[in-house]
């Protein structure tokens, strides 16, 4: 790579960087470990001392916990896809220097700072069988009492849920794909129309194709916060199937010691897809930084 | 880019500038309303079904701040956050500029073990650092959930700072430190005011980082230290709409001004979201 | 009245850039050009003159404020970018990262929706034709910079442009890769009947490659001609100034038709003689290679001209050795004049010798700022 910095002291060996790095993620390496050694029986809350595979074998023989689980990436999955492909869309679209362009690039970046928990909040406002969405529809004569709207709270499909956090995680995944456009300039765009390629074929064969390999890394990291928000899945899950981070809380505060124990368990399911999605993370921005260069 | 040559081109300019006007319109409601239904909320007695706007207003959810316990819970997630910026930029600073010495397969672990207590679930990470604050003495106190708000936020701001050494010119310290400064004085007079921006960024961002936090505030705080979020999610969840309206919207409104008094995330393109 | 020459590749008429219109370069007025077919135009000037623009314009890239652009005698003036055949190519090439080097040749084709058999025999030729056929696999940012020129050029053939239009392609490299690139650009325009146009501030780059040139002074054209006519007759002062290599001097014609300069008395061509009728006084130029001195012959001492000829004498000051030529420098009174000598038999520094100059060498403009004062 690059040189040492710091010049009087010669160039350090790789153990302290590595070093740093492994201290900053130790809160979380303790946790999978004390969380291991829970789910064994070894510590904690109703600890029988001796390690066993019962309380593991309980949890995952559980049909809730592979339902939440399920769930909860099918909901982070779904959401991630729809703000990628609005972010998208908003970048394409607005990508010129126009006054338009600029207003739609600011508006859509104001949200970026909203708290998970202020959208849900909103979520439920708007969504609820009472919110302004199903007021709207009584105003055009689509829905009588409250009771006529479909549920988009609490129900199954998760759809308040899933448009929560799309437009929460949205935002920042178009910060990101403005700063890709602009990063690459006209000169891929003019290239390609002289070339022959007309708007359309430079947006489907150019823009799209280079801004979803950029985007990537910002969409596993997005798919890995909605995969762990607990604030959003409290206030607009239902609750069957539960989300894992809800039931995680539930069975920490569960007065039954053994279940509480169980709790460890879900959040080392929990730490196995975060371990995965960084993984991917990684490795995404990796070979973006490769096609960069 | 638009040019003559383009304007005049045989495809339909109306067309284009329609479905644009039609995308704006629909991002500005998108933003907008949700926004502006928490500021009618806080100010509605009553709204009843189906009326599209409340049909009567109090400013009592406002009045209630001075004293109440949003007030306290504001004063409390304040400090909160303001320690958490401080102490995560303050460390992930040298820790960033040591990374980015790394390469290889080596700069590749370093980032993902950076990555990794922003990427851990809030709950899953609460569980490990409950335990952890109970063994330190400082479980359910305010300085336990600081400690715990502290752990993602210097995950964040290390890889920020990684991304900004490993793009930065170290010529500067190099001229400096020729030039007979010494480590301290490089540190005070070349990187400390060349990187004003990157630390004002990892502040606001850090301080975000725990202005929103739920699920670790709860986890380690066990409910008894009451930060903003944790007041407004049990005020949502009691269906006390409009105080929780009224703190939804102290949430949001520091949080929109610091960005927008910042513009950040503008030139990022490896940030990672708030 | 201006007709449109269906033969030219490419036709420019009175093609104007209105200044700051594009970020990439100043404006330029009322330019004129043709590019036959199979022809490779360069336009040389300084930085700064609009030439970037100019491309830029012809691409459809930027605007132009009035004239009209012709492909192959089609108006084009309003025609987007994509159906103006005429490929721009970049200073630095601008490949598309997430291809490989097959997909990015095959671009072209694969916009235009070709049969993919079609495709792939084009891509394949072309391909060999630039010796990229090992490297048909890789992504771009595993190739070298040459190697990227080369991709660029052969996606540029895939689109079977009527015209190509070369951004400073040799601007940014070095020497090395300078020849290889050159290289690259003759073997992709040979066998093709594009016209090229190319633009370049370097005036040995434009000799290579051109096989006319169009000088760009003052954001105008200010000649076009082979680098031959250039050099014997550049069509004013300023071109003559710009392409350096020029001894200039003052001089006032005489009855005789020749002009009278520090460097003695010297015969003027006939035509440059008719191109002055009317003036006295004059700006000389003489051409370098124009220029010769010689030794005194054994027992000879210089101290005036030899009668007849048309020779100063000088002291030899210094000898500068380069790789292609060594120049003395002779000071014939108060005069520096650069005199090329032989390389393996330099003149001695302080030694006199006499300066001979050939006719052919000649060139003269009136001198406008002393017509002015007379």
């Amino acid at each position: 790579m690059r040189p040492s910095r710091t010049a009087g002291r010669g160039a350090r060996s790789a153990p302290l960087p590595l070093l740093l790095a492994l201290l900053v993620a130790l809160p979380v390496l303790f946790g999978a470990g004390y969380a291991a050694l829970a789910v064994l029986g070894v510590v904690g809350a109703g600890a029988s001392g001796s390690p066993s595979w019962h309380r593991a074998a309980a949890l995952l023989t559980d049909h809730t916990t592979w339902r939440g689980l399920g769930w909860s990436l099918y909901v982070a999955g779904t959401s991630t896809l729809l703000a990628t492909l609005g972010a998208g869309l908003v970048a394409l679209l607005f990508a010129g220097n126009s006054r338009h362009d600029r207003l739609a690039r600011s508006v859509a970046s104001l949200p970026l700072p909203v708290p998970h928990l202020v959208a849900a909040a909103t979520a439920l406002f708007v969504l609820g069988q009472s919110g302004l969405l199903a007021r709207l529809l009584h105003a055009v004569g689509l829905v009588d009492v409250p009771a006529d709207m479909p549920p988009l709270v609490y129900d199954r499909a998760g759809a308040s849920l899933i448009l929560s956090l799309a437009w929460k995680e949205l935002p920042f995944l178009a910060v990101v794909a403005f700063a890709l456009r602009s990063a690459h300039g006209p000169a891929l765009d003019e290239a390609a129309r002289t070339l022959g390629a007309s708007p359309i074929h430079v947006a489907r064969r150019v823009a799209w194709p280079l801004l979803w390999r950029g985007l990537m890394p910002a969409v596993v990291a997005t798919f890995i916060f909605a995969f762990g928000s607990y604030e959003t899945a409290v206030l607009l899950a239902p609750v069957d199937p539960a989300p894992l981070p809800v039931l995680t809380m539930e069975r920490f505060a569960d007065p039954d010691l053994a279940r509480r124990g169980e709790a460890y368990g879900l959040a080392l399911l929990a730490l196995l897809v975060a371990g995965v999605a960084v993984a991917a993370h990684e490795w995404t921005r990796a070979r973006w930084r490769m096609l960069r260069q | 880019m638009s040019t003559r040559s383009y304007s005049r081109s045989p495809t339909r300019p109306h067309a284009r500038s329609a479905w644009h006007l039609a995308a704006l319109a629909l991002l500005l409601l998108s933003t907008f309303v949700p926004l502006l239904i928490l500021v009618l909320q806080s100010v509605a007695t009553s709204w009843r079904w189906p009326l599209l706007l409340p049909d009567a207003f109090t400013l009592s959810g406002w009045q209630g701040l001075l004293g109440g316990s949003l007030g306290r819970a504001a004063a409390t997630s304040t400090a909160l956050a303001a320690i958490t910026a401080v102490t995560a930029t303050a460390l992930a600073l040298p820790v960033g500029r040591t990374l980015a010495q790394l390469s290889g397969w080596q700069r590749h672990a370093a980032a993902a073990l950076v990555f990794l207590p922003v990427a851990a679930p809030p709950i899953a990470l609460g569980a490990g650092l409950q335990i952890a604050t109970l063994w330190l003495g400082v479980g359910g106190t305010a300085l336990g959930v600081a400690l715990a708000h502290v752990v993602p936020a210097i995950g964040y701001a290390s890889l920020l700072f990684l991304g900004v050494f490993t793009t930065r010119s170290s010529h500067d310290e190099e001229a400096a430190r020729t030039h007979g400064a010494s480590p301290w004085l490089v540190w005070r007079h070349v990187l400390l005011p060349t990187l004003r921006a990157p630390i004002a960024e990892s502040l606001a961002i850090t301080f975000l980082i725990s202005w929103a936090q739920v699920a670790l505030t709860l986890v380690v705080g066990g409910g008894a230290v009451r930060a903003l979020p944790i007041e407004v999610l049990t005020l949502v969840r009691a269906g006390q709409e409009r105080e929780a309206a009224v703190g939804a919207l102290l949430l949001v409104v520091p949080a929109v001004a610091a960005l927008a008094a910042l513009r950040i995330g503008v030139r990022r393109t490896d940030a990672l979201p708030a | 009245m201006y007709s449109v020459t269906t033969s030219a590749a490419l036709s420019l008429h009175d093609v104007s850039i209105p200044f700051g219109s594009d970020a990439n370069g100043a404006g330029l007025r009322d330019v004129s050009l043709n590019v036959a077919r199979g022809e490779r135009l360069v336009l040389l000037g300084p930085s700064g003159e609009g030439k970037t623009s100019l491309l830029r314009a012809v691409a459809g890239l930027t605007p132009i404020a009035s004239g009209s652009i012709h492909v192959l005698g089609r108006d084009v003036t309003n025609e987007v970018p994509e159906r103006r055949g005429a490929v721009y190519l970049h200073q630095i090439p601008v490949l598309f990262p997430h291809l490989t080097v097959a997909q990015n040749v095959g671009f072209p084709l694969t916009v235009r929706g070709a049969p993919a058999r079609e495709r792939e025999t084009l891509v394949a030729a072309l391909l060999e034709r630039l010796g990229l056929s090992d490297l048909a696999a890789r992504l771009p940012h595993a190739l070298s910079g040459g190697q990227q020129h080369r991709v660029a050029l052969a996606r540029a053939l895939a689109a079977r442009p009527h015209v190509l239009l070369l951004d400073e392609p040799l601007a940014a490299l070095d020497p090395v890769l300078r020849r290889d690139v050159r290289d690259a650009i003759r073997q992709a325009h040979t066998e093709s009947d594009a016209g090229l146009l190319l633009v370049t501030h370097d005036l040995a780059d434009a000799t290579s490659l051109g096989d006319r040139i169009a000088i760009m002074l003052d954001r105008r054209i200010a000649q076009v001609d082979t680098a031959e006519a250039l050099f014997t007759r550049p069509a004013s002062r300023a071109v003559m100034q710009f392409l350096g290599g020029h001894i200039e001097l003052e001089g006032t014609i005489t009855a005789s038709g020749a002009v009278l300069t520090p460097l003695g008395l010297l015969p003027l061509p006939a035509d440059v003689q008719q191109s002055l009728a009317g003036h006295t006084h004059v700006v000389v130029g003489i051409r370098g290679e124009a220029v010769r001195c010689q030794p005194p012959s054994p027992g000879e001492t210089l101290t005036a001209p030899r009668a007849g000829q048309h020779v100063a004498t000088g002291a030899v000051r210094a000898v500068l050795h380069g790789a292609q030529e060594s120049v003395a420098s002779v000071s014939v009174d108060n005069l520096e004049v650069p005199v090329r000598v032989d390389a393996l038999q330099p003149p001695a520094v302080g030694t006199q010798v006499a300066i001979h100059i050939d006719p052919r060498g000649l060139i003269a403009f009136p001198d406008n700022a002393s017509t002015a004062h007379a």
